[in-house]
């Protein structure tokens, strides 16, 4: 409690700035969705593959991209910048940064549309644009940082509410994240390899994957949520305390959930089990948030009935309830060694990001947009009918893809009494889930249709209102620390300290982040290594270059688990020793299609010749692609030279001679491989990329058989 | 299923000890704040049980647990941190700690390749378990062609499953010996076929096929691969081993 106070200033908010980013939301939500609903009938209709631009491995990542960094991201950006000025009662600190912020966003979005389409790609899941879009989201987060800040450090009020907290930790982590997660040395404009190879390489994506969920989806809503939610309803916030403990615990847990991605990898066991625990001691940190936004409805139940904004805002909490205690129960091994690879992980993300994300963006677009403009929402009852037909789409979605998932993870573990596996034939169990697809695609079509509902309400209620670009606001000037009385809580001491707030956030991160990373990099016992593991040829290089252009890890894994249902399946388990020439890892997150880290010399050159270019001549009634391009396109060597020798910068031992002769190494393999499938009758340039990616498929997983 | 796992009698015991340690939590709780508030009557009413394990407080109290700094019209209330919660929390943190030291202290920490060879030891004891059954119903001394269409077409099934790779998709031979001609190295009849398909010649690469099929399976490939015999297929490997008539 302020013991004086100064005289009233004028200033105005900053609304251009969120409408911007409430239609570049609308617009790329509805884009990032219908991507979504594409991909999700290739998955079963193969024909819905149109051309390479638009086959599934190439637009599964735009998919994910458009939803996450351009639907959810400019959503957060518009819930920011509304409710940061009226928390600190401030305007936004630069109009040029606003801007810069605003365009620059937009322009990597379109980046990524264009590249991605293109096979423009790292491979690495959700940080897959390559490194000139990498270096631009840093400059444009730096901006939104400065912009941020600029506006604390200009605030009229003292303390800091728990929603800036969670912004600033959002901030200071992404960045973090982003740039460890960035670590690529580049060959061309379009083309770099990660520093990190193999079994490191696998860590810091999942631990960047993993807390992108964290603090880009999660964080930043649970801000808005802190925001908008006691707004919606006018009811005070249920407990400063709750909120103090949930916050601190939450991005000091998080950090460190990240190997739940790798259980049973070849990541080692010490980490794994971090992952675990972890995972488990965040069940309560996560739920906080939803406890606290539930309980300030606490005695605004009967609002909820009439209200469909916060109809819309309860079901996003709960789902975030939901896929918050799930989340943990994957993580215990055995729970996970059924789900992981299966479309029950892809169910329990679209229960986040259709109910969590989705909601509270609706909710909050619904509740911003008429107070900007002025105006009422131009149709209550369109209102109601998207939150219908979203929350059936949701269940629609879901409930096809948890049995989907559940029957898949079964099914690849069913043995026969001779102790043979029941579904010997991968394709079987890919088969049975069909109907679950098209039923996940019908969910996903209805919540796209309730988004575009949203998009023409939420349009004729800008047209009908007038933008107040500059709302004017007044408070008094800020009181310096020594004016304000001492408080009562210790708490009260970093909420009026935002520098402190900032790096006490860092710290909590860097904790759990340095412990599991450094002994990973550090500790040689780590990755054993297997001395018969050599680096790929020039043309097997070239091979998983394609493999990377094309999305394959998309749908195949490259990681045989240590499970009999998989060596019987596969062969031989995966060895942390046999990755570490893998700048990036390809061990993937999904089984569409069966693993192939044991691919190498299972079938002749020629299955996979006919298997490339329709795959439903050799499995009859595969979902894959045809892959006709591959058998056209030449394979472009002008970099092979470069390629090799930037792998030898990050450690690989090709020698000066391997390096110089590349071409011709590569040229002679080509005609090898030509040569054997010409006794086979069949006619294909030496060229094409086909053979490159033959070289490379037979080649995976075959060093560890080889004799020293 | 094909695992027993180690984690589920310690989850089972760490649920059961969470159990345990939070109903007698709660119910310390609840009797520690009856005496207080015995020697208080100035005290509000007291709460019931339900209130006390959710923490939470009659909502017409609202108005005195508000915080007086409003952030842009929001107002925080100084409410507790609901127990229930709390327990949750400490649990789970116990469930971490139990964890880690059951498997990196008790243990010696490799968890999963133990965890796999246990499964693989046990799936070989219960095949051995299975093979037996059959042991006494079909061996290599009592052994006859299976005529039926049945037992034709699972042979026909296995053959194409385990044999196609050496032998060739309709017999011809590959890296293995023809069928389809009437040489033979290991002898021409059903029980010779039986034994060699039931113990594999290894030094040829010839697999031992009694852990993957039971006998009567062997039988029905057997038979099957006799009938192959003089169809003739395209591109048949050259003939190896005596002839036989």
């Amino acid at each position: 409690m302020s013991t004086q106070s100064n005289p009233l200033e004028q200033f105005y908010y900053d609304n251009k700035a969120v409408r911007n980013f409430a239609i570049a939301t609308i617009i790329w939500g509805i884009v990032g969705m219908l991507v979504g609903v594409i991909i999700a009938t290739q998955l079963f209709e193969p024909a819905a593959n149109f051309t390479q631009y638009g086959s599934f491995g190439r637009i599964r990542p735009l998919h994910t991209n458009a939803v996450i960094f351009a639907f959810v991201g400019n959503a957060i950006f518009a819930g920011v910048y509304y409710s940061l000025q009226r928390l600190l009662k401030a305007r936004m600190f630069s109009n040029f940064l606003t801007e810069f912020h605003f365009w620059g966003w937009q322009a990597i979005i379109v980046a990524a549309a264009i590249t991605l389409p293109l096979g423009i790609t790292t491979s690495h899941e959700y940080a897959e644009l390559e490194w000139p879009i990498d270096i631009a989201i840093t400059l444009v987060w730096v901006a939104f940082g400065i912009n941020m800040f600029g506006t604390i450090l200009r605030r009229r009020e003292r303390h800091l509410y728990v929603a800036i907290w969670f912004y600033i930790a959002t901030f200071v982590t992404v960045a973090v994240l982003h740039l460890t997660n960035s670590m690529q040395l580049p060959i061309s404009i379009f083309k770099s390899y990660y520093v990190y190879a193999g079994v490191q390489d696998a860590l810091v994506q999942w631990w960047y994957g993993h807390n992108a969920v964290a603090f880009f989806l999660t964080t930043p809503f649970l801000g808005l949520m802190y925001y908008f939610l006691p707004k919606m309803a006018n009811r005070p916030v249920y407990s400063y305390r709750l909120s103090i403990l949930h916050f601190w615990a939450l991005i000091f847990i998080y950090i460190w959930a990240g190997p739940h991605h790798l259980l049973y990898s070849s990541l080692p066991d010490w980490a794994q089990s971090l992952g675990v625990v972890f995972s488990i001691m965040l069940i309560a940190p996560s739920w906080g948030g939803m406890i606290n936004g539930l309980l300030t409805l606490r005695g605004a139940w009967d609002q909820v009935r009439e209200n469909t904004i916060l109809k819309f805002m309860v079901v996003g909490i709960t789902t975030y309830g939901m896929a918050t205690f799930e989340g943990p129960m994957l993580s215990l091994k055995n729970i996970n060694a059924i789900a992981h690879f299966t479309d029950w992980i892809v169910a329990h993300v679209h229960v986040g990001a259709l109910g969590w994300n989705g909601f509270l963006t609706f909710a909050i677009l619904y509740w911003m947009i008429p107070r900007i403009f002025q105006t009422k929402l131009y149709s209550e009852k369109l209102v109601k009918t998207h939150f219908w037909i979203a929350t059936i789409g949701i269940a629609f979605y879901a409930i096809p893809m948890y049995i989907s998932g559940f029957t898949q993870g079964m099914m690849w573990k069913q043995f026969t009494a001779e102790g043979n596996l029941q579904y010997g034939n991968f394709l079987d169990t890919t088969l049975q889930v069909i109907p679950m697809h098209q039923m996940r695609a019908f969910g996903g079509t209805l919540y796209l249709i309730g988004a575009i509902l949203m998009a023409v309400n939420l349009f004729k209620t800008m047209a009908q209102g007038t933008l107040l670009a500059n709302e004017p606001a007044e408070a008094p000037a800020l009181l310096t620390i020594d004016e304000i009385a001492p408080e009562a809580h210790w708490h009260r001491w970093i909420e009026k300290r935002p520098i402190q707030l900032l790096v006490a956030s860092l710290i909590m991160i860097l904790i759990g982040s340095l412990v599991e990373l450094v002994p990973t990099f550090m500790v040689k016992s780590n990755v054993p290594t297997i001395a018969a593991v050599k680096p790929y040829s020039a043309l097997e290089l070239e091979g998983r270059d394609i493999y990377i252009r094309e999305g394959c890890v998309s749908c195949h894994s490259q990681l045989v688990r240590p499970f009999r249902s998989e060596t019987e399946r596969y062969g031989e388990f995966s060895k942390s020793g046999e990755f570490v020439y893998d700048h990036p890892f390809l061990w993937g997150s999904k089984r569409t299609g069966p693993d192939l880290h044991r691919e190498g010399g299972k079938y002749p050159n020629s299955w996979h010749y006919h298997h490339m270019r329709e795959p439903s001549s050799m499995s009859p009634g595969s979902i894959m692609p045809a892959y006709d391009w591959l058998f056209e396109q030449s394979l472009n060597t002008s970099m092979t030279e470069k390629k090799l020798s930037a792998m030898k910068t990050l450690g690989v031992p090709y020698e000066e001679s391997q390096i110089k002769n590349a071409v011709r190494d590569l040229n002679q393999q080509a005609k090898e491989i030509q040569m054997q499938m010409a006794g086979e009758q069949i006619k294909i340039g030496a060229d094409k990329e086909i053979i490159a990616l033959i070289a490379y498929l037979q080649r995976l997983g075959t060093d560890i058989n080889k004799k020293q | 299923m094909e695992t027993i796992y180690i984690e589920n009698w310690l989850i089972s015991l760490v649920i059961l000890t969470s159990i345990v340690i939070f109903i007698v939590t709660v119910q310390l709780n609840y009797t520690l704040k009856k005496i207080i508030r015995s020697k208080n009557p100035s005290d509000r009413k007291p709460l019931s049980w339900w209130q006390t394990f959710t923490g939470l407080r009659p909502i017409e109290e609202e108005k005195d647990i508000m915080i007086k700094d409003s952030h842009d019209g929001i107002i925080e209330l100084d409410n507790p941190t609901p127990p229930w919660f709390m327990y949750l929390f400490y649990l789970t943190i116990l469930f971490g700690v139990i964890y880690l030291i059951q498997y990196h202290v008790i243990q010696d920490g490799n968890i999963q390749e133990t965890e796999y060879k246990n499964d693989i030891a046990i799936a070989e004891k219960e095949r051995a378990i299975y093979m037996k059954k059959f042991a006494n119903t079909v061996n290599e001394n009592n052994v006859v062609i299976a005529t039926s269409k049945k037992d034709l077409k699972e042979g026909s099934t296995i053959y194409n499953t385990n044999c196609v790779a050496c032998h060739g998709n309709l017999g011809q031979g590959g890296v293995g010996p023809n069928f389809t001609d009437r040489f033979w190295i290991h002898g021409a009849g059903i029980k010779d076929l039986f034994k060699t398909i039931t113990n594999g010649v290894p030094e040829k690469g010839m697999i031992a096929w009694n852990k993957t099929l039971n006998p009567l399976q062997i039988q029905q490939v057997a038979s099957y691969i006799l009938k192959l015999q003089g169809t003739n297929p395209p591109g048949q490997k050259e003939p190896q081993g005596i002839e036989i008539k």
